[in-house]
């Protein structure tokens, strides 16, 4: 018995930051003023430190929420304790941080110096660049000839009927179309850039130097790598490579369902569900809930 | 569009729902999105297709705490000026 804690990355940003970050806690919010400035509370989508030190700070707050919460007697007594957690991209600074290996103020810095990287090696190609989506029972059996022949590269295995292509927007048009005739559904991602494409090497470069000077304990829990599909073994390697690397989500819930004993609950921590419904579908034989059922149910 | 009204939308948006695989017979206004499978990406996909067919300038980020289906219906009549 024991529950998965689920760290969203960059899905849709939630419209409502500066309040969720002042919600965060009193020393998350400290933190990512001080690692950003006291105004950047106001802005936090000014530029890619703020957005994804917002993130973060949010998350981790989150986190602790979802963490106090299943600490009470009936939910304890319910659920078990958290036995694993894992991020989406940008997520598993959050994961780490709640699983005791990253201190709440180095992973803010952290995020802040992540975005800082893709500010720094922001490059005009990025405009021509972007994500895709590509849906369907049968997408993981044609996504790899489908990416290789149009020139485009795989960002995220998000589970059984969903993957996410990265690249040049003129490759993933072209994915797009192809995609469609054969009875697949492809959606034009609003990103940053070509996320975890071979464009964003510099940038995974970058936060690697970052990487460098932080300090990691070890987990309380296991915490599991969407670089690896496997529990963390080497941080700094697997927190910078997977910027210009595949995010392997789905292989991730799947590793951590075969934890023995298996987990009874994953836990999405927000904000949105989409990392509860990519669970849904990957892991079905395994409850999914999301921050709000726990509080209604405490 | 001058002549757009709630029921062309409501109509187009079913069509669309259905094209997702969603079970339209379960469409109510107090239908929940979650329950109707309905996720962020078909929210995505969606809000293009409201774009592309009707120049609605919605985006995914409205239908943020929408959890119905009436809800969702209500925000775009609402991003449409209806």
């Amino acid at each position: 018995m024991g529950v998965v804690l689920l760290c969203p990355g960059q899905g849709a940003l939630p419209r409502d930051l500066p309040e969720l970050i002042r919600a965060s806690g009193e020393d998350l919010a400290q933190a990512y003023a001080g690692r950003l400035g006291p105004d950047a509370w106001d802005d936090p989508l000014a530029d890619f430190a703020r957005q994804q030190a917002a993130l973060v700070t949010i998350g981790i707050g989150r986190g602790r929420r979802a963490q106090a919460l299943l600490s009470e007697p009936t939910l304890a007594a319910e659920h078990g304790p958290v036995v694993a957690t894992a991020g989406h991209s940008l997520g598993e600074l959050v994961a780490l941080t709640l699983a005791g290996v990253l201190e709440p103020a180095d992973a803010v810095r952290l995020a802040a110096d992540r975005g800082a990287a893709f500010q720094q090696h922001r490059l005009p190609v990025w405009d021509e660049a972007g994500m895709l989506a590509v849906r369907g029972p049968t997408v993981h059996d044609v996504i790899d000839d489908l990416l290789a022949r149009h020139g485009a590269e795989y960002g995220n295995d998000n589970a059984p009927d969903q993957v996410v292509a990265t690249g040049l927007r003129s490759a993933l048009d072209a994915v797009a179309v192809e995609a469609k005739s054969m009875g697949l559904r492809a959606v034009a991602l609003e990103t940053t850039g070509p996320t975890h494409s071979s464009f964003m090497q510099p940038v995974g470069e970058t936060f690697r130097g970052d990487l460098q000077g932080a300090t990691f304990a070890s987990p309380a829990v296991p915490v599991y790598s969407g670089y690896s599909a496997a529990q963390f073994t080497d941080y700094v390697d697997e927190l910078a490579s997977i910027v210009a690397g595949r995010v392997r989500w789905r292989e991730t819930l799947v590793a951590i369902a075969g934890q023995d004993p298996a987990p009874t609950i994953f836990l999405d921590i927000g904000p949105g569900k989409v990392l509860a419904n990519l669970a849904r579908k990957t892991v079905p034989d395994i409850p999914v809930m999301n921050l709000d059922d726990l509080e209604a149910a405490a | 569009m001058a002549d757009l009204t709630r029921e062309t939308l409501e109509a187009r948006i079913e069509r669309a729902l259905a094209a997702f695989d969603v079970d339209t017979t379960k469409l109510a206004p107090d239908a929940v999105l979650e329950d109707l499978d309905i996720d962020s990406l078909d929210i995505v996909e969606l809000s293009q297709i409201l774009h592309d067919d009707y120049g609605i300038d919605i985006k995914p980020q409205d239908f943020q705490g929408v959890e119905t289906y009436g809800d969702a219906l209500e925000t775009v009549f609402r991003k449409a000026g209806l």
